[in-house]
């Protein structure tokens, strides 16, 4: 991007990002924090909906009582007596002074109510020059005039005096709109300093300037003396402030003010607030995972439950070892772990190939209540054996999560979605017909939390069953497993081919010879029984890391869905810090490319410790 | 009651002991109520009421006269240092190029009164260092510098030079105020693009308040220049009711009026001692005394008093605003407290309440039974009725098998006889839930991640009551009950007979810890009524429940069950306390334990004490030494 120019697409795009983020942290308007960045950017957003490009600049004179504005105002338009002057009683300006040329006088926006008073200056062009009341003295009002005015203006110059320089409530209220415009530093009065201690007071107003967050340079700041103009660097001041053209830069104040806006609204001491909350929800998530993990542990001591736990493990491994066995491993896997389906469904067909019988029907039965013995009943018995203690401390651990939630006030940020828990349909017919069975067994359950220590308990299984399965199926077993299959295969394959090749009956009629009908059985016994030693293999191993486990120990219970109020607030906060952040660096890098306009700007991007403290 | 405005009559019967009692009273006890309260600042005017009297305590002990200490008081760039450099001719850094340039308080100290033990004592709880090199002052430090005067000026009392209260370097503020506290005249010095400030103009409201006598100076500033800026100042402070010049002194004047009857001076850049004596400090009103002969011709002993009296009004103010604060607080923790007890109370009465004391009831009923009825008989009877019994009880374990299916009678409900610890602790858990959420809406304010009622004390908390065993069940209860079952006893002899022979046959002696879990039969009526065709029993006890009802005990059974769910909701709810005490509300108990030990009585009492003699000084002509005396020096300067 040039220097001097903000891309407008840029300025749009960031819109809709504040847009969007407004819409974001609205939902943790219950935070203060929170509140204040909505309205921050509320703001933001309305300037630039309500501003259309301005037709003038306003600049204002900001300081303290006595620091000599009103002189300065009248040197600097070369108006002498413009706005009244006393040295005799302070707080002396009460209305604001507005100097402009005629032709823009109808485009000041300065409200009626606080009674302006117009001065006429036709070396002002498209710049419109206040004069405030002060913004330290006695009279409260004054403080509340020259506020609003400066809220509409472009440019801050900020005039104090020797004397006041450190003064703590001027310091105050320029931190107050530091992020939020375009400053001008003055020393006035530079006179009365006594001749050597110049350039020390120089540097030590520079020291303040720079605790405020900003970076003096001669560009931006300056030592006059308004009753003297001839000397020091007033000159200076009036090229780089009244003698500026404004017309081009109008569209980009405009943006720059909106920017402003924007870099306020995101400023790090408004988002400390979030990250700490976020800091907070973290740790308690954590804690929360290893009480849960606590439970589980202690739930799975009893040995039975250890046992059923292992058995529906054992199950699922070998549904994993279907996937990650190749070649005919891979099949015998595969088979294994659907036999007792596969079997229910053979006896099934029969019934159905071969009509019902009583014999036929007490077999198939047989054969189903086996598949659900195999599959559902280990499920079901770590449920109940996990039972009413567990249930009861689970549900104990989640209305310690909400009340932990409304501690930070964030309870009402919670959305009222019920985790889906139902399981997608698979593909497989067993596995249609287990997640029906399944199904079934979900039904029995009356609670809805047995139905979330269900899932759990999935989720806890496929993992440690996935994990078994990777240690199980190593390359090595891969090989060892599909070795001896596939040469008889091959075997056969070479034979059959042979055999298909020697029995060509359009290269000799009569030696047309197929292999035995006993060939192909002898075949299919081999090839059975060359998969069995790779099967043996994979089963040992299968059953030694099964023996090894240790549920008590080893249950995770890594995403428990007890934790997904805490997950999702948190995920809201760092969501909202991470745009914010975002929108804070782009803002400060658009406001440094517009360094050919007058004044300069707090901070520098990225540079967060600089940043003033918002008041 | 601000002293000034709507007094009673003057009363004389205020003695010195009294004053001094009153005041001693309030030194010793306003510190430790307001550590009770955990209010960590000392206002202004308490400071000063305590130094000043404690200085004053001093000197009398020593049986010496209280030096004055005058305070050059101002916002930065007002000329303290160099002011204060003129006066004593101590070289202390002033000047332009670094604002502010003081930031610690010095005292110059005539040589007369050059003695650390006594400036120690003058200045109570003052860390007191000697001035080494000016450039100490540089230095943001809290320590009291002090050192003799070199100037052959001769002030007559200590002066201080103290930090600013209006710039950037607020650390300063509390430092200028602290020796403010502690001087009787203050000299303030303002230049005059600042006298109108915000910030000054609230804290010359202070000095005002504070001050035995207050000397305004307007430095850098021409006498006619300065002249329009005290009308203007004096007429801001008159007009403006926001600025606080409305309250009244002592004296009975406002201090708008104080304020006005102050000496002015004005003064352009004084760069010699000699121009402080000379023409160049101008005292605005023709008839005022020069600045330096003002200075030094002080009657210390008047203002000294004076500065005495005016902080002793602060003082009041605030120990009145303390003690009543700690009697609101005191008030409020116990209405909390009993909150929490009656929260406690109820979820005690909701776990017991759905249990009734079958096993214990059967008991006391069989053991009143046994008193009427002979040893012999009861054995004869005790062998029949145990071969009937068998003989029913195979015939109910039948009976009781096809009823499990749902039974003849599907309107009768089922009793759950468990034992008691086992329902109790259940219930518990329950009820524990409960009444945490209800102490966390009765107290949202301390239901926060920091509170005493947050989540995770809320949580260790229930997991202490959960692992602790429950308290065993007191014998309290059953007296009464005793004398109901005895009263039945004599009316239904026959039926009380055939009850004693139970034990004998039906091995009752373990049925103490059972209860009815009236959560399924639905309440105590329900469990006795439903019981006499029950289709499904569960053991001896609700066996036996079921003659409760043919044997006309059901009367017996409420009164029981009243007196019995009081009696151990009473145990539970004293077993809950105890632990949450420790584990939450601690805070509040340690806290009102501490206010507790306070007399906030007394302490009213010997501010209202102090006001009246407050209005006796007002009251009293300045001529008048009575009052002042008795406030004053024991003896002489020494």
């Amino acid at each position: 991007m040039a220097q001097g120019t903000v891309d407008i697409s840029s300025a749009e795009l960031l819109v809709e990002r504040v847009a969007r983020l407004k819409a974001a942290v609205g939902r943790l308007c219950h935070l203060p924090a929170a509140a204040e960045m909505t309205v921050r950017l509320d703001r933001a957003l309305q300037y630039l909906q309500a501003e259309t490009v301005p037709a003038v600049v306003q600049a204002v004179l900001l300081g303290p009582t006595g620091a000599g504005k009103s002189t300065l105002f009248n040197s600097l338009i070369r108006r002498p007596g413009a706005s009244p002057v006393s040295d005799a009683e302070r707080c002396f300006t009460k209305t604001p002074y507005v100097a402009v040329s005629q032709a823009c006088r109808p485009l000041v926006a300065v409200p009626e109510e606080l009674r302006p008073q117009f001065v006429e200056s036709p070396l002002l062009g498209r710049l419109v020059l206040c004069d405030l009341p002060d913004i330290d003295g006695v009279l409260a009002e004054h403080w509340d005039i020259a506020r609003q005015i400066v809220e509409q203006s472009h440019i801050v110059v900020y005039v104090t005096s020797p004397e006041k320089r450190a003064d703590f409530r001027v310091h105050e209220e320029v931190r107050r709109w530091a992020e939020r415009k375009r400053w001008l530093f003055v020393l006035n009065r530079a006179d009365e300093i006594p001749e050597g201690a110049l350039e020390e007071v120089c540097r030590d107003w520079d020291r303040r300037l720079k605790e405020l967050g900003f970076d003096p340079d001669e560009r931006n700041r300056f030592v006059v003396s308004a009753k003297h103009p001839q000397r020091f660097q007033f000159d200076l001041l009036r090229r780089e402030l009244i003698e500026h053209d404004y017309r081009q830069d109008l569209r980009q104040l405009r943006d720059e003010v909106f920017l402003a806006h924007v870099q306020y609204a995101t400023s790090p001491t408004v988002l400390a607030p979030l990250q700490d909350k976020i800091a907070q929800l973290r740790q308690a998530e954590e804690r929360f995972a290893e009480e849960i993990r606590r439970v589980y542990q202690k739930g799975f001591q009893e040995p039975r439950v250890a046992a059923a736990f292992r058995a529906i493990v054992r199950q699922q491994v070998w549904q994993s070892l279907a996937r990650r066995l190749w070649g005919i491993a891979s099949l015998t896997a595969w088979v294994h772990a659907r036999w007792h389906y596969l079997m229910a469904g053979y006896r099934l067909l029969r019934l159905g190939v071969y009509g019902p019988s009583l014999w036929g029907i007490a077999r198939a039965t047989m054969a189903a209540l086996r598949a659900f013995v195999t599959g559902i009943w280990p499920l079901k018995e770590v449920l109940e054996k996990l039972g009413s203690d567990t249930k009861w401390r689970l549900k104990q651990l989640a209305a310690d999560i909400h009340r932990t939630l409304e501690d930070h006030q964030l309870a009402e940020v919670l959305t009222s979605q019920v985790p889906d828990t139902a399981e997608p349909p698979s593909s497989s017919p067993a596995t249609t017909l287990k997640t029906s069975l399944e199904q079934i067994v979900v039904g029995l359950l009356n609670e809805e939390t047995d139905q979330e220590l269900l899932l759990e308990l999935r989720n806890e299984v496929d993992e440690q069953a996935e994990e078994l399965a990777s240690r199980v199926a190593k390359w090595w077993v891969n090989v060892a497993a599909n070795l001896l299959p596939t040469a008889v295969l091959v075997d056969i394959a070479v034979r059959l081919g042979w055999a298909w090749v020697g029995s060509a009956w359009y290269l000799n009629l009569s030696r047309a010879n197929y292999p035995p009908a006993g060939f192909y059985w002898l075949a299919l016994a081999l090839f059975v029984l060359s998969v069995l030693p790779g099967h043996w293999l994979v089963s040992a191993r299968t059953n030694g890391q099964i023996n090894r486990l240790r549920p008590s120990e080893e249950i995770r219970v890594a995403n428990s869905g007890l934790l997904r109020p805490l997950q999702e607030v948190r995920g809201l906060l760092q969501d909202v810090v991470t745009q914010a952040r975002a929108l804070h660096q782009q803002a400060c890098q658009l406001r440094q490319a517009l360094a050919h306009l007058p004044g300069t700007v707090v901070g520098r991007s990225g540079d967060d410790e600089t940043s003033p403290i918002d008041t | 009651m601000i002293v000034g405005e709507d007094l009673p009559v003057r009363d004389p019967t205020y003695g010195i002991a009294e004053v001094h009692r009153c005041l001693a009273w309030l030194l010793s006890e306003i510190p430790q109520l307001k550590a009770a309260l955990g209010e960590l600042a000392e206002p202004p005017g308490w400071e000063a009421m305590r130094k000043r009297f404690q200085s004053l305590e001093f000197c009398r002990n020593k049986g010496l006269s209280p030096p004055l200490v005058a305070v050059l008081f101002g916002p930065s760039g007002g000329g303290k240092s160099t002011w204060f450099r003129l006066l004593t001719g101590v070289n202390v850094p002033a000047g332009e190029e670094q604002r502010p340039t003081t930031c610690a308080c010095v005292v110059a100290v005539p040589k007369k009164l050059w003695e650390r033990e006594f400036l120690e004592g003058v200045f109570p709880s003052c860390e007191l260092a000697e001035l080494q090199d000016p450039n100490q002052l540089r230095v943001s430090s809290d320590r009291v510098f002090f050192c003799p005067q070199e100037d052959p000026q001769g002030l007559p009392f200590i002066l201080a030079d103290v930090p600013d209260f209006n710039t950037v370097e607020s650390q300063n503020w509390e430092r200028a105020e602290r020796m403010l506290a502690r001087a009787e005249l203050v000299l303030f010095l303002t230049y005059s693009e600042s006298y109108s400030d915000r910030r000054t103009v609230e804290m010359l409201a202070r000095c005002c308040r504070l001050a035995g006598q207050l000397v305004y100076v307007f430095t850098k500033t021409e006498p006619e220049a300065a002249r329009e800026k005290r009308r203007h100042l004096l007429q801001l402070v008159r007009e403006r009711h926001d600025l606080g010049f409305d309250q009244k002194r002592v004296d009975g004047k406002t201090l708008s009026e104080f304020l006005a009857e102050s000496l002015f001076y004005a003064s352009p850049r004084v760069l010699s001692s000699e121009e402080l004596s000379g023409e160049r400090v101008i005292p605005l009103d023709e008839t005022a005394p020069g600045f330096l002969s003002l200075l030094v011709g002080r009657d210390s002993h008047h203002l000294v008093v004076r500065g005495l009296i005016e902080a002793i009004r602060e003082g009041i103010f605030y120990s009145k605003r303390l003690a009543e604060k700690a009697e609101k607080e005191r008030n409020e923790l116990e209405g909390n407290l009993r909150t929490i007890e009656e929260l406690i109370h109820r979820a005690a009465l909701t776990v017991v309440e759905g249990m009734f004391p079958v096993g214990r009831l059967v008991q006391l009923a069989v053991e009143e039974c046994e008193k009427r009825v002979p040893a012999l008989i009861r054995k004869s009877l005790g062998w029949m009725n145990g071969v009937t019994n068998r003989i029913r009880g195979k015939v109910m374990t039948v009976r009781d098998f096809f009823s499990l299916g749902g039974g003849s009678n599907r309107e009768e409900e089922t009793v759950d006889i468990c034992d008691q610890s086992q329902l109790e602790r259940k219930r518990l858990r329950q009820a524990v839930e409960h009444l945490v959420h209800e102490i966390r809406s009765h107290f949202p304010e301390e239901a926060t991640a920091n509170g005493i009622f947050s989540a995770e004390r809320c949580e260790k908390a229930r997991d202490v009551i959960e692992s602790q065993p429950l308290p065993l069940a007191g014998i309290g209860w059953e007296a009464s009950v005793r004398e109901e079952l005895a009263h039945w006893v004599r009316e239904n002899k026959w039926t009380a007979t055939t009850v004693s022979v139970i034990p004998t046959t039906l091995g009752i002696s373990a049925l103490g810890f059972l209860v009815a879990d009236l959560g399924i039969s639905g309440g105590l009526i329900g469990t006795l009524g439903t019981l006499s065709g029950l289709a499904t029993v569960n053991g001896v006890a609700a066996w036996l429940l079921q003659y409760f009802g043919r044997w006309k005990l059901q009367q017996v059974a409420e009164s029981a069950y009243q007196v019995w769910a009081e009696y151990r909701a009473k145990e539970l709810a004293q077993f809950l306390g105890e632990i949450l005490e420790a584990e939450l509300f601690k805070p509040w108990k340690e806290r009102l334990s501490r206010l507790a030990k306070h007399d906030l009585g007394k302490t009213l009492r010997a501010c209202e004490t102090l006001q009246q003699v407050l209005v006796n000084v007002r009251d009293a002509r300045e001529e008048d030494a009575t009052v002042f005396s008795s406030l004053g020096p024991a003896k002489e300067t020494e």
